[in-house]
């Protein structure tokens, strides 16, 4: 856990599936003198203490929304601003449902209620695709070691990233990285959506593989109360690769209060 | 030694027939230029893909979702990414494994990805084999980690167990017929010092006279035709000075072929145990040595104090057929009242010494009018006891054989028994029944019944009702005894019935035909 700048406000980040809270770097700078943003890495991710994965705990969301529970009661001063990515936006909308006392605003990269298709819903993706995903991990197993390892090409035009970081960074115990699959792209709290009484943005990639546009929709159309944005943006990622975009669209959207 | 220049023929071969897939994307992964190997791969030329295609469109489902979870993050984040293993679909459909490499380099004011890409099947094969081989011995890891688990949980309640019962384990090594005894032997042969315990050690506490059986039974025990099992309880003279006792079991147990393989056993102190059963048998004996004595007493002293009495009833009846004042008759009658109780008591302590000492009273059965002899004892009890009324009832007839005395001893007995405790307002009924096989004498008094709980132990001797009897009394408690003494002597039995609504009725039933003596029958209602 982390906590970078020094506004009045305090704003929480949670990455999505697959790496950790470095997602965030480029994002962070536009918010650091408004917030007090705290970063922090889900459990099972990054360098989180992989001895407290609990199978039975994080076998839902819910394991998840209760840790974020614990880390806004703990830290955050007032109601926060909730950030997730990805499966992380369903994460903190759990989390809003308990206890909405502790959040103003909710702000969704790339949503998802649910990653596949039943009946009109369209999710993006058939049962045996997510089976394939999982086969894909499988054969990473031992690719990923690699992965974690040093650069062998380095990276000459981002001296700024240390040893350190690029060794942790999308690392983790692959047997956690496929429960945490299954449990991410299995779940469906599309039955909780309408309950979130907070406001919440939106932010849908134009094109986005994990979160298509109906998914969007789908999440606008249910929440009581959200702004959409569709980010011009390909890949799931917006705040990696569009990150002044988004920054922009989050300012407006906080402000218009 | 400089390398040659490179032509620019040279160079553009190298590039399109490269031994390895070379590809180049915009940062959204749109293809700008493929090598000729890449395309005869996936079964397409340049112009097919080139500013059309992405490169997540050539991946299988899964592998577009770790591109875009994994493989895109890493290559903003890092600038690069090593031996990624992805699926490429080739146009007619399969797939295949390849292994990725790439870098994100800024170009001409854009970000581009150069990527190389080699064939992997291979390679996956041999990672799946690898993965499966892991995956295999983890589970024999697991299933081995468990076992150990079992075995360690199984230790430890064995343990639990030879502690709690104070078990010490021994066994012996076969292959050399050493003995080894486990540490805490130490205690039983009295050895204060830590350290092990050797056969030595332990065999030279055992009892000289006692060493001979205790090598025996082991003997045995391993012997190949022998019964694999030993058991000897031998004495330990301590290094302490203390002599125990000590109760050793012990099995062995064979092998494939049947031959000894090994042997344990047990140790057990069983010192204080055999000392309290010792202590126990004494006190037994000595118990049932006193009461011996003691009843022997009762019947010397009632036998001697018989002779004393008669005399003293004898002198009283001489006296009272003398010339009297009324005073010195009054104390005349009441010499030869007390002297007749004393009498009836010792004869009750007689007939008490004689059932438990003697094996039981003894009858002399003639053939008599029961139903007189009853009525005439009922008589003399209406005379001892005026005021209160006792019926007597008589059915069938004929003659029964029995011993009078005893007869009326026993109308005598459960009549006083049933005025003492009976309803004093309500009729003591006496019933004499005659049958071809039977005599049944029954009395019945109303009032309060025997407590439940008395009911199994009232013709023990020495019990009385519940209520303590009126000082001066005959009775001591021998009655109801006397009269299950006599009943068993003629072969019959006393029964009881004692209820609220019912009154209390006990009933005496002789057999009419009777050859030697029967097992004591008694049952309770």
């Amino acid at each position: 856990m982390r906590v970078v700048g020094r506004g009045p406000e305090t704003m929480i980040m949670a990455h999505g599936y697959g790496c950790d809270q470095n997602m965030w770097r480029l994002l962070t700078p536009s918010f650091q003198e408004q917030y007090r943003i705290v970063l922090y890495d889900l459990v099972g991710s990054g360098r989180s203490d992989l001895s407290l994965y609990d199978r039975k705990k994080y076998g839902s969301l819910h394991g998840h929304a209760s840790d974020v529970l614990d880390l806004a009661r703990e830290f955050a001063d007032g109601p926060a601003v909730f950030v997730g990515h990805s499966v992380s936006a369903m994460i903190g909308l759990l989390a809003g449902i308990a206890a909405p006392e502790l959040f103003s605003a909710h702000v969704m990269i790339g949503p998802s209620p649910c990653y596949i298709n039943d009946g009109d819903y369209v999710g993006g993706f058939t049962r045996a695709d997510i089976d394939s995903l999982l086969d894909t991990l499988d054969s990473n197993y031992l690719g990923w070691a690699s992965t974690m390892a040093p650069a062998i090409m380095g990276a000459p035009d981002r001296p700024e990233l240390g040893q350190e970081l690029t060794n942790s960074f999308c690392a983790t115990d692959p047997e956690i990285a496929k429960h945490f699959a299954h449990v991410t792209f299995l779940s469906d709290n599309r039955a909780d959506v309408h309950k979130l009484q907070t406001r919440s943005l939106i932010l849908q990639c134009s094109q986005d593989l994990i979160a298509p546009l109906s998914v969007g929709a789908f999440l606008h159309a249910t929440l009581p109360d959200s702004d959409l944005r569709i980010v011009e943006n390909i890949g799931h990622c917006p705040h990696l690769s569009a990150p002044s975009t988004i920054a922009t669209a989050m300012s407006e959207f906080l402000r218009a209060r | 030694m400089s390398q040659p220049p490179l032509e620019p023929e040279d160079s553009r071969a190298l590039y399109e027939d490269a031994p390895c897939g070379l590809l180049c994307t915009l940062e959204n992964g749109t293809i700008e230029r493929i090598n000729r190997t890449l395309c005869g791969w996936l079964g397409v030329s340049a112009a097919d893909v080139v500013g059309t295609r992405r490169l997540q469109d050539l991946l299988t489902v899964g592998c577009k979702i770790f591109h875009q979870t994994h493989w895109m993050p890493l290559l903003q984040i890092q600038g690069s990414v090593a031996e990624v293993q992805l699926e490429l679909v080739h146009r007619d459909g399969h797939s295949f494994p390849v292994l990725v490499n790439a870098v994100r380099h800024e170009k001409r004011g854009r970000i581009e990805h150069e990527l190389a890409v080699f064939v992997a099947s291979d390679r996956r094969k041999y990672e799946r084999e690898l993965l499966a081989a892991r995956k295999r011995a983890e589970e024999l890891l697991e299933s081995d980690r468990a076992a150990k688990a079992a075995l360690s949980t199984a230790q430890s309640r064995l343990r639990l167990a030879l502690e709690s019962a104070h078990l010490l384990v021994w066994d012996v090594d076969v292959a050399t017929g050493t003995r080894r005894y486990e540490a805490g032997v130490r205690r039983i042969i009295g050895r204060s010092s830590d350290g092990p315990v050797t056969a030595e050690m332990y065999l030279a506490c055992i009892h000289p006279d006692d060493r001979a059986r205790e090598q025996g039974a082991l003997d045995e025990a391993l012997a190949a035709d022998g019964q694999g099992r030993c058991h000897a309880e031998y004495r330990l003279i301590g290094h302490d000075g203390v002599e125990r006792v000590v109760s050793s079991s012990g099995r062995a147990f064979a092998d494939e072929t049947g031959n000894v393989a090994g042997f344990s056993g047990v140790l057990q102190d069983v010192t204080s145990w055999r000392r309290a059963e010792k202590a126990l048998r004494e006190q037994e004996q000595q118990a049932s040595a006193r009461a011996l004595l003691a009843e022997q007493l009762v019947g010397i002293v009632s036998h001697d104090l018989r002779t004393p009495l008669n005399a003293a009833v004898l002198g009283a009846s001489l006296l009272a057929g003398g010339d009297l004042t009324v005073p010195q008759a009054r104390t005349v009658t009441r010499i030869h009242a007390s002297a007749n109780r004393a009498s009836r008591l010792i004869a009750d302590l007689l007939d008490f010494t004689q059932g438990r000492l003697g094996g039981g009273l003894r009858v002399q059965r003639r053939e008599h009018d029961i139903h007189a002899l009853v009525a005439d004892t009922v008589e003399e009890l209406k005379l001892a006891v005026p005021g209160r009324m006792i019926e007597h009832r008589r059915f069938g007839e004929g003659h029964v054989s029995a011993d009078s005395d005893r007869v009326a001893q026993v109308v005598t007995n459960l009549c006083t028994n049933a005025l003492t405790y009976g309803a004093a307002d309500r009729p003591v009924t006496v019933t004499s029944r005659v049958s071809e096989h039977a005599l049944s004498l029954e009395v019945h008094n109303f009032g309060a019944p025997i407590p439940r709980e008395l009911l199994p132990h009232i013709f023990e001797p020495l019990r009385r009702g519940e209520q303590q009897i009126k000082l001066g009394s005959r009775s001591v408690g021998l009655g109801l005894y006397i009269v299950q003494e006599i009943a068993v002597a003629h072969g019959g039995q006393v029964t009881v019935h004692s209820r609220q609504e019912d009154g209390t009725s006990f009933v005496v039933t002789i057999p009419a035909q009777y050859e030697g003596k029967l097992q004591p029958a008694t049952r309770i209602g």
